[in-house]
């Protein structure tokens, strides 16, 4: 009994080193996705086909061609112009796809899609990046990015970056197992799309009108009612339950301070184009858990984040329904404020070791945010100015990093400052005097 | 040189064809009734015809997106007619918007060996397409008729007879390469490059019945078999043949080709009494010059097909093309009544078969799909003018992912069809 107990014991320990060793070895996609180095990757395409793409970058044709890295060869992917206002017929943003047309299930580093972004929007070619960083650094999920060089038929297309896209995969990487084992990756995704400046009225019980703004990336050809009720519930409450309800009612469908946490974020970044846009809610995935009404905002498309040093903490507060009813309850007001001095204070954060190391190089302390833009400008700097397909000058470039670095010093001092006119004024002089301290 | 010779050949075995040939007999002038209106006046003679189809069908794949389960298939009025013994033209035009024109050509005989044939008119290649829609065994045309023949174009051709029709020829030049291979793809050039040269296609066929006037029994004597060849440059582009289910359903898509499509076909028909026993073989080759990944030459995309059909007039009238009742309905009969059957098959793949085959347009080699039909079929000509037509089919396909029935590798379907020709 007891050596049949040992050799059980033993056979669990060795399961779980083994388990745990096959945790911590990266994957194929881990290593793609690690930006502390510059990746390489190789598209192979017919050349007509290739000019065809350039030629018709507004169109959504796809192309077949061949994807390589780091030796992992896909013959059968196929790749389509993307964006929309970043479309480029000089340097295309690209949708790779690994399961289209293919004879059954066909993925690439486990990966169904993928993303080359040309940068086209951003100067600095480090929004994104930086963004989707800090949101996972403050325990929101992101979709994973890595600079890459492009070279198509050998030849250099330029500084693109490579995103994760969102679908189930992400999903089971950023929610993980159930307790049953199972991922949570089952649910129902939605991608918006902006038509109108939307900001979360009720739209009425036409469920053809959140079909419009919300696509369906899973579950497509279930009845529109199954997909769309619970979204179209969730508005409803959200615009016609009583105040004193209002926590109560929306809930059931929504996270609330997770969703304040999510806005706090990127009101310290600084975003004007995402759920408090200038022009209404736009730039993220929508995800009801599987079995549950309860739906999820994830962050997408983050170029347009670090807008101004002095961009508002309380942008479009008063125009989006769920920002200004919540903003009503003081606990959730509350989680906001807390959310974006958080926020603050960890873009600025650094050790002990880095300070010294900063010490050395006769450099003032630099927080996250700072040493990430230095970083990622070390990574890419010479790759982004001998790429000479971009959509801005080397001049443009050096001064948008330049500016990077000024917000990432500058912007926590403002947002404490702005803070603290609004929970105390009566510090609010000396916060402020101080530099936000 | 070569061309005066075989103008000298033709005309040498057009001389005593044409010796035999008398010329017809004038028609008093005016107005008749001759199964459909005709008007003569002096040497110029005008038929007027019309052919209607309708169709009620059933089938286990989705008919909205062909049509419906009611379509009236074939809504066609035309003239024909002659100007002497030399000339015929003919007029006809689909009752629709989508190109209407069907036959508009004027053909001037200059013997039995040599006539000369200009304008819009089926290119020379396949039995079955070359055979009218009103006088096919079957309801739909087959798979090779359908896809890999090239149908209708715009030319001229030279046809005609020899030794007693022991010989049947037909070789043309035409503009494009036919409306079942119309191009999909806008051409598009590169910065500095000039434009191909057209898409003009040959086409020939040749038709032997070898036995026609040995001595022997009768049945014998009605076997014919041919060959027939196209060929044509092709712009670069999705631009290949591609294969359609019986309602419509891609099951192959477009390839990217480049360069030369030469079809090449065969057939043999036979004609015993109230039988009739029909086989046709055909494929085109596509080249794909400069068409993979790396700009290189990958092989050919092939589309083959093949079928073998027979047929019976239980009622016993003799197969002449298409059957004439002995007892017409309300003529003191019942009509004729034809059982018939066919196996249709048509595949499609590249040429070469090294290597790990993939669907994307570019791949060699290709993953492969071909689609097989059984047709099981009666026939009931009513008169001169009416037929019914009942077929139930069985379609099956290769690939269980390219189906014209999500899901399935193959179905049923079946279709009624009352035809009027007039």
């Amino acid at each position: 009994m007891s050596t049949f107990r040992f050799l059980a014991c033993l056979a669990v320990a060795f399961g779980s080193v083994r388990a745990a060793a096959g945790q911590d070895t990266p994957t194929l996609a881990d290593q793609l996705f690690d930006n502390q180095i510059l990746q390489r990757i190789d598209l192979t395409i017919n050349s007509r086909d290739w000019e065809k793409l350039k030629a018709n970058f507004e169109e959504n044709t796809y192309y077949t061609l061949t994807i390589a890295w780091q030796g992992q060869t896909m013959r059968n992917a196929w790749a389509r112009s993307r964006g929309s206002g970043s479309r480029s017929g000089t340097k295309p943003g690209l949708r790779i796809d690994f399961n289209r047309n293919a004879s059954g299930a066909q993925e690439w580093l486990g990966m169904k899609s993928l993303i080359l972004d040309n940068l086209k929007q951003d100067p600095s070619g480090m929004h994104e990046m930086l963004a989707f960083r800090f949101f996972e650094r403050m325990g929101l999920p992101a979709p994973r990015e890595s600079f890459a060089q492009v070279f198509v038929n050998n030849k250099f297309a330029g500084l693109y970056v490579v995103v994760e896209p969102i679908d189930k995969h992400y999903l089971a990487r950023v929610f993980g197992a159930h307790a049953d084992g199972n991922v949570e990756n089952d649910g129902y995704l939605f991608e918006y799309k902006w038509q109108f400046p939307y900001l979360m009225t009720y739209l009425g019980s036409e469920l053809e009108k959140y079909q419009q703004i919300l696509e369906a990336k899973t579950h497509e050809n279930e009845a529109i009612s199954t997909i769309y009720d619970p979204v179209a519930r969730m508005i409803r409450e959200i615009n016609e339950s009583r105040d004193d309800m209002f926590e109560h009612d929306v809930s059931p469908f929504l996270d609330l301070p997770l969703f304040m946490k999510y806005v706090a974020i990127q009101s310290e970044l600084a975003e004007w184009d995402g759920l408090l846009g200038y022009a209404g809610i736009n730039n993220f995935y929508l995800y009801r858990f599987e079995k549950s009404t309860r739906l999820q905002f994830l962050d997408w498309d983050a170029d347009n984040t670090f807008r101004a040093v002095d961009y508002s903490i309380t942008a479009e507060h008063d125009n989006n329904v769920l920002m200004k009813r919540a903003m009503k309850i003081p606990s959730l007001r509350s989680v906001y404020f807390t959310s974006l001095l958080e926020a603050a204070r960890s873009a600025e954060e650094y050790s002990e070791d880095e300070a010294e190391a900063d010490k050395n190089q006769k450099l003032a302390p630099r927080g996250w945010l700072e040493r990430e833009i230095d970083r990622l400008y070390a990574q890419m700097r010479t790759t982004m100015r001998s790429d000479t397909l971009k959509n801005f000058t080397n001049d443009e470039f050096e001064d948008a990093v330049a500016y990077l670095k000024q917000f990432a010093r500058e912007r926590g001092p403002y947002v404490r400052c702005e803070a603290a006119k609004i929970i105390d004024p009566s510090k609010a002089s000396k916060v402020c005097a101080s530099g936000g301290s | 040189m070569r061309a005066g010779w075989i103008v000298v050949v033709v005309l040498a075995a057009a001389g005593p064809a044409a010796a035999q040939n008398p010329p017809a007999a004038p028609r008093p002038a005016g107005l008749q009734w001759r199964d459909y209106p005709s008007i003569s006046a002096g040497p110029f003679r005008l038929d007027v015809h019309a052919k209607v189809q309708s169709d009620m069908r059933r089938a286990d794949q989705d008919l909205d997106r062909a049509g419906g389960t009611y379509e009236t298939s074939t809504k066609r009025v035309g003239v024909s007619g002659r100007f002497t013994n030399r000339v015929t033209f003919e007029v006809e035009r689909e009752l629709r918007k989508e190109n209407p024109w069907r036959n508009v050509y004027v053909n001037v005989e200059f013997a039995n060996a040599l006539e000369l044939r200009g304008g819009k008119f089926k290119m020379p290649f396949s039995y079955d397409e070359l055979t009218s829609i009103v006088k096919i065994d079957f309801a739909y045309r087959t798979l090779v008729a359908q896809t890999i023949a090239p149908a209708r174009d715009v030319g001229v051709m030279a046809h005609g007879r020899l030794w007693g029709r022991i010989v049947n020829y037909q070789f043309g030049v035409f503009r494009n390469d036919g409306e079942n291979a119309r191009l999909k793809e806008p051409l598009f050039l590169l910065p500095g490059e000039e434009p191909p040269k057209s898409e003009r296609s040959i086409a020939g066929r040749v038709a032997f019945e070898p036995f026609r006037h040995i001595a022997g029994p009768r049945d014998v004597r009605r076997l014919s078999v041919g060959v027939a060849m196209t060929s044509s440059d092709i712009p670069e582009g999705l631009n290949s043949l591609r294969g359609r289910s019986l309602f419509g359903s891609e099951f192959a898509e477009r390839m990217y080709v480049s360069g030369t499509r030469r079809r090449i076909g065969t057939e043999a028909i036979w004609l015993p009494g109230p039988f009739s026993v029909k086989w046709e073989y055909a494929r085109s080759n596509e080249q794909r010059k400069h068409q993979g990944i790396l700009d290189d030459d990958i092989s050919d995309f092939v589309s083959s097909g093949w079928y073998l059909s027979g047929t019976w007039a239980v009622t016993g009238e003799q197969k002449e093309g298409d059957i004439e009742p002995r007892t017409p309905l309300f003529q003191g009969g019942f009509g004729a009544v034809e059982l018939a059957a066919r196996f249709d098959r048509i595949s499609f793949r590249s040429a070469s078969k090294q290597g790990t085959p993939f669907l994307n347009p570019r791949a060699d080699p290709l993953f492969g799909n071909s689609e097989s039909v059984w047709t099981l079929g009666v026939n009931w000509y009513v008169n001169k003018w009416g037929k019914v037509i009942v077929n139930g089919m069985r379609e099956a396909f290769q690939d269980p992912e390219r189906t014209a029935i999500p899901g399935r590798t193959s179905g049923w379907a079946a279709v009624l069809r009352l035809q009027f020709v007039m």
